[in-house]
């Protein structure tokens, strides 16, 4: 019977999560014998039928990536797994590597494979020293069991080796061009756009995905294409790792199928539980900080899957999930959003340097209930400005999270304004 | 610098790694948390500098840059604490007032003794145990009130000192 929770399958149920023995007994590195047993073309179809697409929020379709990955030609290729995982409310690629390392090592020595890449990279968070000094137990260990290095399995030419990239931190670093700058010791600003699969880091061909897509490489090729699909939807394969936070009974990291029901994810005992009063919820941001938030009422009919989604402009992101209820006000949920893309503006384009600051601003005014009359219109001028002018996704994505809030709760913008108070002349920028 | 970190000890640190530009931040983060102060003076970031070959203000524009890296001495526990929404919606907003009561100082000030300071952050991937504080690798969970005030005595009282 196959485990509806393959992602997780293995989370405490090994005591030395670095010792590669451990993790083939418990059907470690069954999935790269898969693709080593195969053609080129055969493990090209398993990874179109079985449907991945990539966990990170970008939904690119990872089938899709690896070809061009492998039909551009360069010395060197890159696998890139960013595990910095920036995002508030989410934990997933953390716990992965915290619980199951191998399993995205495996991941990148198929992706490698696949590619034909020779050197791979884990970009992850310096500061969790103790997951760092881990990660390099667990590589160190794979070397010695000849499972990254040269002639992986004895198969010749196979060579691939993962090196620790550390992070000090910056989120505009899920964006490619930033994270290359990074990674190649420049600060993790982004520069024009790039395609990592044709010209990425150090301009060669590179695939980057996060963790969570990384590990699911090694089931989708163990289960196989059709086993694996059918855990999701027929356009979706596999499962997606959840993170749910804010008032939900049960906060936590949950592995569900995709194209479950979202209100069965926040409401079953088996994940959300519920909120914590037992009070209905009032809304829901979901995929991040960068998602839409959404009234409560608006998704009794939501499939959990990115094509259900997408039909309703919504997007799964990293798989987080906030959820609140009536006891908190929008604006008081809004304003710590507005500080951290505040914090998080690199500072290179002026709208999302100076306009994040006036987006924090502007909220703080209205939570305080001191807006005159003209501020919502300001706020959305202002929203729009950073939105339309950012040239990267931090400063484009701010008008997700404050529009649909201002289109589900606008009393409680209207609230935010003394409407007898003077109204102030808007200012031109 | 930090008096238990000889400059011997410092250079073979910085050796261990690779003398390439990428290795800079990986470097200078090593380094930061293997001393007492965790920050990067000066001598540090010339070393790193010249090792890998960027200039000085190459190295302090990563130092500025980014918020793990510091360019002060820190104090000896930086309690971190979360501000994004997530953590707001867990009821977390009561963490920086109490710390502010209890130690008498603001975000981001060190106490006279130079033993304990508090800092909002974005986000740690703690949030299913918020209300939590961050100290270095270890995560204080579920706390009040009371168990911030417990905390930051068992931490006068040197009753951490083994683990962080």
């Amino acid at each position: 019977m196959i485990t509806r929770q393959p992602l997780t399958s293995r989370f405490g149920r090994v005591k030395d999560i670095t010792d590669v023995a451990a993790y083939e007994q418990l059907q470690g590195y069954e999935g790269l014998n898969q693709v080593l047993d195969a053609t080129e073309t055969q493990n090209l179809n398993t990874l179109i039928e079985g449907a991945l697409w990539s966990r990170s929020g970008n939904g690119t379709n990872v089938a899709v990536d690896c070809q061009e990955v492998l039909t551009n030609e360069a010395e060197t290729k890159y696998i890139i797994c960013n595990a910095d995982e920036g995002e508030p409310g989410t934990f997933k690629d953390k716990a992965l590597l915290r619980s199951d390392p191998l399993a995205v090592i495996e991941g990148m020595t198929i992706a490698a494979y696949l590619t034909h890449a020779q050197v791979g990279y884990i970009y992850v968070r310096g500061e969790f020293r103790d997951l760092i000094l881990e990660l390099m137990q667990t590589i160190e260990n794979c070397r010695a069991a000849h499972l990254l290095g040269k002639s992986i399995f004895d198969v010749p030419g196979f060579d691939f080796d993962i090196k620790i990239s550390e992070s000090a931190g910056a989120y505009v670093c899920q964006e490619p061009a930033a994270l290359f700058n990074a990674m190649s010791g420049a600060t993790g600003r982004p520069g024009g756009r790039v395609t990592p699969t044709k010209a990425g880091f150090y301009k060669q061909p590179t695939l980057v995905e996060d963790a969570e897509t990384f590990a699911n490489l090694p089931v989708l090729y163990r289960l196989g294409a059709k086993a694996y699909q059918s855990l999701g939807t027929s356009e979706s394969g596999g499962t997606k790792l959840v993170c749910l936070t804010g008032q939900v009974k049960n906060r936590g990291l949950f592995e569900v199928p995709i194209g479950l029901e979202l209100t069965t994810i926040l409401n079953d005992p088996e994940f959300g539980g519920g909120s914590q009063d037992g009070t209905p919820f009032k809304f829901i941001h979901l995929g991040g900080q960068s998602g839409m938030i959404l009234p409560a009422e608006n998704i009794t009919d939501l499939i959990y899957s990115p094509e259900a989604l997408q039909a309703e402009h919504l997007t799964m992101g990293t798989g987080a999930i906030v959820a609140a209820t009536e006891a908190v006000n929008i604006l008081d949920y809004l304003v710590p959003v507005a500080r951290f893309f505040m914090d998080e503006s690199c500072g290179k384009c002026p709208a999302c340097r100076i306009g994040t600051v006036r987006i924090y601003e502007a909220l703080q005014t209205l939570q305080k209930q001191e807006g005159v009359p003209g501020d919502l219109t300001r706020l959305a001028h202002m929203v729009d400005h950073v939105a339309s002018q950012a040239s990267c996704f931090v400063g484009q994505v701010v008008a997700n999270p404050i529009f649909s809030a201002m289109a589900a709760f606008p009393e409680e913008f209207k609230a935010g304004v003394d409407w007898q108070a003077e109204v102030v002349k808007e200012v031109p920028w | 610098m930090d008096n238990t970190m000889t400059l011997t000890k410092k250079v073979a640190l910085i050796h261990s790694f690779e003398p390439e530009p990428d290795a800079a931040v990986n470097i200078l983060l090593t380094l930061q948390q293997a001393t007492k102060d965790a920050y990067v003076d000066e001598a540090s970031a010339r070393l790193v500098a010249d090792y890998v070959g960027l200039t000085l203000a190459n190295i302090y524009e990563l130092v500025s840059y980014y918020p793990a890296l510091n360019e002060q001495p820190q104090a000896r526990y930086v309690l971190t604490f979360c501000h994004s929404a997530p953590c707001a919606v867990s009821d977390n907003g009561f963490i920086e007032k109490t710390l502010h009561q209890i130690l008498g100082i603001d975000e981001g000030q060190v106490t006279d003794d130079g033993l304990l300071a508090y800092q909002g952050v974005a986000c740690v991937g703690a949030c299913e145990q918020a209300p939590f504080i961050k100290i270095k690798d270890h995560i204080f969970p579920n706390l009040t009130t009371d168990k911030i005030q417990q905390l930051v005595a068992d931490l006068k009282a040197g009753h951490f000192d083994d683990i962080l």
